[in-house]
């Protein structure tokens, strides 16, 4: 078994259980409630008869006591399609890697244990052909290995790596688990990306992964810093002053992407990357993802 | 080739220019780039700020603290090399002259001498004077060095004032102030300024040359007592009648007022003796004292009574021989001494010592004691009585004699004498009346003095064997009246001069700046040994012919001696004295107001070297100032992270991030 997860956490993970906001129609009936009424096998209420009615849906115990025919109304049980867009490329090295995949690895033990479908889809993506979703408690074990021994390697091309989601005619959970650096336009195209997901109908979860070491530099250091992911080189001497600006530019930029996910139907959820599991999902929790099963 | 504006003293300093090579190689050792990955450049380059430069001016901010350092270091190294300039300002040497004569021992009206006035006044010239070196010539009986360009002025300074050993003294003469001052020309050079301190004049020649006065020479005043009365003449004499002597000394008034003084003299141990005087404004008068002295002489001691400011003249010494008093023995041939010798025995007075004078009859004579002189008053002396000593025979001339006599001559003519000689001083025996004389044979060792023909001395003087004599041929007795008169001159003029063989060869008192003449040679020789008062014993010769200059400034007794120290063959004293009639104390000019001290400026190089060293400690401050800006630590709640060590070289500070276009903003967050 993977240490991602140890057996205490698994074992609170299963009191737990997604709660997407969207109505996600799915083909396939499962165990999640779409609130859609129609075939299902969880009462819903009555109505009066009407012409063409089902036969079989009539309540005869109701009809022998009002005299009145009323058909019932059932709500269906639609399948969950959860994707997990984890970032493995190199600005996420370190302990930001680690809770991202531990992360990952809670969100598909919540759903593989309601028999949803999982589907792990790195950025940047794997060379071999990309993932079946896995479905079931078997699942677990090989979307578990899949995420632990998945290196860190490239640079994360958002808009190329939700390309595939937005092709299909399922619509899904979206877990983006990723630091959401850029390395031109200032985090404009993982936001893209994520905009363009929620357009196309799927809930998107933004799951933005902070780590405040990313723009601690060694003070009084003449720095030349390298791009983890472009291996560009930009010469700094660090100051209190530019300390102080990176931070406070960091938390901006953070602010910022927080409201813009807002703003476009986006859950953003914080995840520090040096806190606990139960910290991010009680960033999760608190935005009605998740909650108790 | 034209002169550097500097030049450095010790030039070896400058190889400290050296470390700058391990500076330069720390800096750059320090200064090398972490290399850091981070997961997001972005990040940073926002962080950066859109006004952050990377051009020349980057550069030069990176190493701004190397150039402090290597600045601070090249004016260390130049601050030890001592710089100078090239030409610096020409030292004015200053040569204060202090008089130093007798008359700045005058009390001034604080109670302290005009000299310490003067010294004062040179020792606040001395911190005054900033443009060169000090040099104090001490204008003494012969001028004296005291300080010869001296740099430390306040040493100097407090060596002129203090207290405990005072820089000089008074001296006992006249002070040589035209050598002092050649001395002070000497040591100030061209350029040099020379500062008279006196009350004094100033010399005929006091300029560097023989031209004239000089205006580099100033004359300051160093007092203003002028209440001064003093002796400025002594005359010691044999009175004109008797065995006194006579003591006369001249008094001035220097005061520019009337004044009553009181001359003392005490003479041995004989009573005092007072005088006053009264001396109108600059007037002189003379006080004369007569008195007896001692067989044995005495020490005469003039003083003027009473205080005065200066008072160095206000007292004289002299040492008086005794008066020539010899003690006679009359011998006559039995019946007494004859009326008219009695007669000329008792006008001698005083003239001989009469407690131990006497007369005795010729059968006596071989007990008598033997006196100064014995006169023999016609007697026929024996051979055996005729001993060594002082004879003087009188008329008629007759048995044992040591001269030959001739026949008596009647009625003769003094027609003839030695004109001057003492024994007939004051006598004209040309118009005597002389009813006999018995005259004397000439001889080898007869001197006649007055003839009554030729060869036929009445009057005559010699010595044999010892016995030293006058015979008076001629007899008074029956001679006229003037010839009776001068009897009694002629036996005092005998008596006088048989009886001054020991006569005193020293005068009374000397005069500082005379030659000192024995009036009869020495006894024991000339060779003598001189102890002048205040001063070591020479050995110097002296006689009537060779004499020694008295030195200047004395005051006391000379005493002479010959022969050997255990048996001196004579010793004699004789007092040493100088005098001056001109010698004031009345000030010339007002008293000088000491001058304020001045601070010495510093050496330029000093200066040089003192910028120098500021502009190093700026440096520095500087250096260390930009250091620890980039210090770690100083970051609030920030931590190091990454390669490489956090306690890295300063860096230039960076522009404060001032906002970039924000990325994140969308048309919907931009809505109001």
């Amino acid at each position: 078994m993977s240490g991602l997860l140890t057996f205490e956490e698994r074992a609170r993970l299963a009191r737990l259980a997604l709660r997407p906001r969207r109505r996600l129609p799915s083909d396939a009936p499962g165990g999640w409630r779409t609130g859609r009424i129609g075939h299902g096998v969880l009462f819903a209420d009555h109505r009066p008869y009407a012409l063409g009615d089902d036969p079989r849906y009539v309540d005869w115990h109701v009809a022998a006591r009002l005299g009145d025919l009323v058909v019932k109304r059932f709500e269906s049980e639609e399948d969950l399609d959860l994707v997990l867009c984890v970032d493995r490329s190199l600005s996420m090295q370190g302990p930001k890697a680690r809770m991202a995949r531990r992360l990952a690895a809670a969100l598909g033990h919540l759903a593989l244990d309601h028999l949803d479908r999982v589907r792990l889809s790195w950025w940047p993506a794997l060379e071999r052909a990309r993932g079946a979703p896995r479905r079931g408690p078997g699942a677990l074990v090989a979307l578990l290995e899949a995420l632990d021994r998945t290196p860190e390697e490239g640079s994360a091309r958002a808009g190329a790596a939700t390309a595939e989601l937005l092709d299909g005619r399922r619509k899904a959970l979206v877990a983006v688990i990723s630091d959401f650096h850029s390395e031109s336009d200032a985090g404009q195209e993982p936001l893209a990306a994520l905009r363009r997901l929620s357009a196309r109908g799927h809930e998107v979860l933004a799951l933005h992964v902070l780590d405040a070491h990313d723009v601690e530099l060694p003070l009084g250091a003449a720095v030349r810093a390298v791009d983890a992911e472009s291996g560009l080189t930009l010469d700094l001497d660090v100051t209190p002053e530019l300390q102080q600006t990176l931070r406070t530019g960091w938390s901006r930029r953070v602010e910022a992407f927080a409201r813009a996910c807002t703003s476009a139907g986006i859950a953003h959820v914080r995840v520090e990357a040096g806190g606990t599991l139960w910290d991010a999902l009680r960033g999760l929790l608190s935005t009605g993802r998740i909650g108790r099963a | 080739m034209p002169t550097p504006a500097l030049f450095l003293s010790d030039p070896r300093a400058l190889w400290l220019l050296g470390l700058a090579v391990p500076l330069v190689a720390a800096h750059l050792v320090h200064r090398r780039r972490v290399r850091l990955t981070v997961p997001c450049l972005a990040l940073l380059l926002e962080g950066r700020g859109p006004t952050r430069g990377g051009g020349l001016g980057r550069r030069l901010a990176d190493h701004a603290p190397l150039v402090c350092r290597v600045l601070a270091l090249a004016a260390l190294a130049l601050a030890l090399a001592g710089p100078r300039p090239s030409a610096p300002p020409v030292p004015v040497a200053l040569v204060l002259v202090v008089d130093a004569d007798v008359t700045s021992a005058a009390r001034e009206s604080d109670g302290r001498t005009r000299l310490a006035h003067a010294l004062e006044l040179a020792a606040a010239h001395v911190r005054a004077h900033v443009q060169g070196p000090v040099s104090v010539v001490v204008a003494g009986l012969v001028p004296r060095v005291l300080a010869q360009a001296a740099a430390d002025r306040e040493g100097l300074a407090r060596r002129l004032v203090d207290p405990g050993a005072p820089a000089c003294e008074p001296a006992p003469g006249a002070a040589d102030l035209e050598s002092a001052l050649v001395s002070a020309w000497a040591l100030a050079g061209e350029r040099g300024l020379v500062k008279l301190l006196t009350a004094r004049a100033l010399p005929a020649s006091s300029g560097p040359a023989s031209s004239g006065p000089d205006p580099r020479l100033e004359a300051l005043g160093t007092g203003a007592a002028d209440e001064d009365q003093g002796f400025v003449d002594l005359r010691v004499a044999g009175a004109a009648e008797g065995p006194q002597t006579r003591v006369e000394v001249s008094v001035k008034n220097f005061a520019p007022r009337p004044a009553t003084r009181e001359v003392v003299l005490r003479v041995g141990d004989l009573p005092e003796e007072r005088r006053a005087l009264t001396l109108g404004a600059g007037a002189e008068a003379s006080v004369t004292f007569e008195v007896l002295v001692p067989r044995g002489g005495a020490p005469a001691v003039a003083t003027l009574s009473g205080p005065d400011a200066f008072a160095s003249n206000d007292a004289l010494e002299a040492v008086l021989a005794g008066p020539l008093r010899p003690s006679l023995l009359a011998v006559h041939a039995g019946a007494g001494l004859r009326p008219y010798t009695q007669a000329a025995i008792a006008a001698l007075g005083e003239q001989i010592d009469r407690e131990v004078s006497g007369a005795v009859a010729l059968a006596d004579l071989g007990s008598a004691r033997q006196r100064d002189v014995t006169l023999v008053d016609g007697a026929a002396l024996p051979p055996e009585a005729l001993k060594p000593g002082a004879w003087l025979f009188l008329a008629p001339l007759s048995g044992t004699l040591p001269f030959g006599v001739g026949p008596a001559v009647e009625r003769p003519i003094v027609w003839r004498a030695l004109p001057g000689h003492p024994l007939v001083l004051d006598l004209d025996l040309a118009d005597a009346w002389i009813q006999r004389a018995t005259p004397l044979l000439p001889g080898p060792d007869v001197t006649g003095l007055a003839f009554a023909g030729e060869d036929q001395a009445i009057l005559a003087e010699g010595e044999r064997g010892g016995v030293r004599w006058v015979a008076l041929g001629l007899e008074p007795e029956a001679s006229d009246l003037p010839m009776r008169a001068a009897f009694p001159l002629l036996v005092r003029n005998a008596l006088l001069r048989l009886a001054r063989a020991p006569a005193e060869p020293l005068p009374p008192f000397v005069r500082a700046g005379e030659i000192l003449r024995p009036r009869v040679p020495l006894p024991g020789g000339p060779q003598a040994r001189l102890s002048w008062p205040g001063r070591a014993t020479v050995d110097e010769r002296l006689s009537p012919e060779v004499g020694v200059r008295v030195p200047a400034g004395l005051h006391g007794v000379l005493e002479v001696r010959t022969g050997t120290e255990a048996a001196p063959a004579y010793v004699g004293r004789s007092a040493v004295v100088d005098l001056d009639r001109t010698r004031s104390i009345a000030p010339l000019r007002p008293p000088a107001l000491l001058p304020a001290p001045r601070p010495m400026p510093g050496d330029p190089g000093e200066r040089w070297a003192r910028i120098l060293v500021l502009c190093a400690a700026l440096l520095l401050a500087l250096d260390l100032l930009l250091t620890r800006r980039l210090r770690p630590g100083r970051a609030p709640g920030g931590s190091a992270r990454g390669q490489g060590s956090a306690a890295g070289p300063a860096g230039v500070a960076m522009s404060p991030f001032r906002g970039s276009i924000d990325p994140w903003k969308t048309e919907s967050s931009a809505r109001p």
